[in-house]
C-alpha cells in the first residue's frame, strides 16, 4: 500500500470506528508532528508499557526505560513503518532498551536470546499484592510472555517481540499460567 | 476464553491499576512532543495537498462529462408557471413577499453551504445578469426572473463559486443541484436561448 492510501485507509477506518487506532494517531504524529496525537498515544499504553517493564524489573528501571523509550518513538518517528502495529513497536524498542541497561548493569552477561538468565532483585516491589509478587516471582521468560499476552499481543507477535519460536512462548505461558494459578489458589 | 485465564486476566488489570506509571514519565515525554510543533500548517502536507489536487481534478471532469447532457436541458419544468424566483436561506424568507401566484421560493438551508465542496451539479441554466446590487437579479430565456438574495451570493462569492468579474448584462449558466439549488454562478458565451 503506497503512503498516501495507508493514510486514506486508516482514515476510513477511524471514521467508522469513532476513534483514531493507535497507527492512525503515530501516523499523524510522523506526518505532522501533531503532539496531541503522540499526547493520545502515550495516555493510551504509557500504564501498559509501564506495567510490563516492572514486571520485568523494579520500579526506578521500570520508569527509566519506559521514559527513554517514549523519547526514542519522538527521536525516531521517521523509522515507525506504518504497517505494523504500534504497540508492537513500541514494546519491542521498550524490550530492547531494558536488556541493554541490564546488560549495561552487568546483571546479564549472555546475547538477547538468553532472556531467562536474567534476575534483578524486585523483591521490594511485591510486598502487598500476592498476584504481583507471584507474577515478579516467575521466571523472565515466562513472566515476559505472559505479560505480553495480557497486554493484547498475539502468540506470533509476542514470538516476533521476544525472538523465539511460538511454541517455545506456548510453553512459557503454559508454565506461567501455571504457577500464577497455583498461587491464586494459596491465597484463597 | 476459560475461567482460569479470565480469573489471572483480571488479576493482572487488577495490579496493572495498583502499579500505575509515574507522573514524572509523562511531563518529560509531554514536554519533548511540544517541541516537535511543525513550522508549516498542519493540512499543509503531501497527502493533503495531492488528495485537494485529486478532487479539484475529479470534480472538473465531472462537470465537464456532464456539460453535454446539461446544455440541452433549459428549465425544469416545475417552474413553466412562475416568473419571479427567489434564492434565499430559509431564515430570510419573510424577506420576500411571496404568495403571488406566479412566485416561488427555493429556501437554502444552512447545511447547503456543505453541498458546495462537492459540486453535484444535476443540471444548468443559462440566464442574463440584469442586477448586481442588493441581492442579484437574473433573467432566462423564458423571462423567467431569478433573484438571488445578498447572503446566498455573498456565500457562493466566498466559496468562489461566481467567476469574478461578471457584471450586468453577461450571459451566465447556473449550475443546480438535484433539488434545483444554485451551486456556481459562471461565465457564459452560449447564447441565451431556449
Amino acid at each position: 500500500m503506497s503512503y498516501t492510501s495507508i493514510g486514506i485507509f486508516n482514515s476510513v477506518k477511524d471514521w467508522f470506528s469513532g476513534a483514531p487506532s493507535p497507527e492512525s494517531l503515530m501516523s499523524r504524529f510522523v506526518k505532522k508532528g501533531d503532539s496531541r496525537a503522540l499526547s493520545a498515544l502515550f495516555y493510551q499504553h504509557n500504564n501498559a508499557l509501564y506495567y510490563y517493564l516492572l514486571v520485568m524489573s523494579d520500579a526506578d528501571l521500570a520508569a527509566d526505560i519506559a521514559q527513554k523509550t517514549w523519547l526514542k518513538v519522538i527521536e525516531k518517528k521517521h523509522m515507525y513503518n506504518n504497517a505494523g502495529k504500534f504497540e508492537a513497536w513500541l514494546f519491542t524498542m521498550a524490550r530492547n532498551a531494558l536488556l541493554d541497561e541490564l546488560r549495561r548493569k552487568s546483571r546479564f552477561e549472555h546475547d538477547h536470546a538468553a532472556v531467562d538468565t536474567l534476575t534483578i532483585d524486585d523483591t521490594e516491589d511485591a510486598t502487598n499484592d500476592d498476584f504481583h509478587s507471584a507474577l515478579k516471582r516467575l521466571p523472565m521468560e515466562q513472566k515476559e510472555a505472559f505479560s505480553l499476552q495480557q497486554e493484547g499481543f498475539s502468540l506470533a507477535e509476542i514470538s516476533h517481540i521476544c525472538h523465539v519460536p511460538q511454541e517455545t512462548i506456548k510453553t512459557r505461558l503454559r508454565y506461567a499460567k501455571e504457577k500464577l494459578k497455583k498461587a491464586l489458589e494459596e491465597k484463597q | 476464553m476459560s475461567d482460569i485465564d479470565k480469573e489471572l486476566s483480571e488479576a493482572y488489570q487488577k495490579s496493572k491499576r495498583q502499579y500505575a506509571a509515574p507522573s514524572r514519565i509523562q511531563r518529560q515525554v509531554i514536554r519533548e512532543a511540544e517541541k516537535q510543533k511543525p513550522a508549516l500548517p498542519e493540512w499543509f502536507n503531501r497527502e493533503t495537498l495531492s488528495m485537494g489536487a485529486a478532487a479539484f481534478v475529479l470534480a472538473v471532469l465531472i462537470v465537464i462529462y456532464n456539460m453535454s447532457d446539461i446544455m440541452n436541458t433549459t428549465n425544469p419544468s416545475h417552474i413553466v408557471d412562475v416568473n419571479i424566483e427567489f434564492h434565499a436561506y430559509e431564515e430570510e424568507r419573510p424577506s420576500f413577499d411571496i404568495g403571488q401566484y406566479r412566485e416561488q421560493l427555493t429556501a437554502y438551508e444552512n447545511s447547503y453551504r456543505q453541498q458546495l465542496t462537492q459540486l453535484d451539479v444535476h443540471s444548468m441554466r443559462l440566464a442574463r445578469l440584469e442586477q448586481v446590487e442588493d441581492g442579484w437579479a437574473l433573467s432566462d430565456c423564458n423571462d423567467v426572473s431569478i433573484k438571488i438574495s445578498d447572503r446566498l451570493v455573498e456565500d457562493l462569492k466566498s466559496l468562489n463559486r461566481i467567476s469574478p468579474g461578471l457584471a450586468v448584462g453577461d450571459q451566465v449558466q447556473l449550475a443546480l443541484n438535484k433539488d434545483g439549488l444554485i451551486l456556481e454562478i459562471s461565465y457564459s458565451k452560449a447564447p441565451l436561448t431556449c
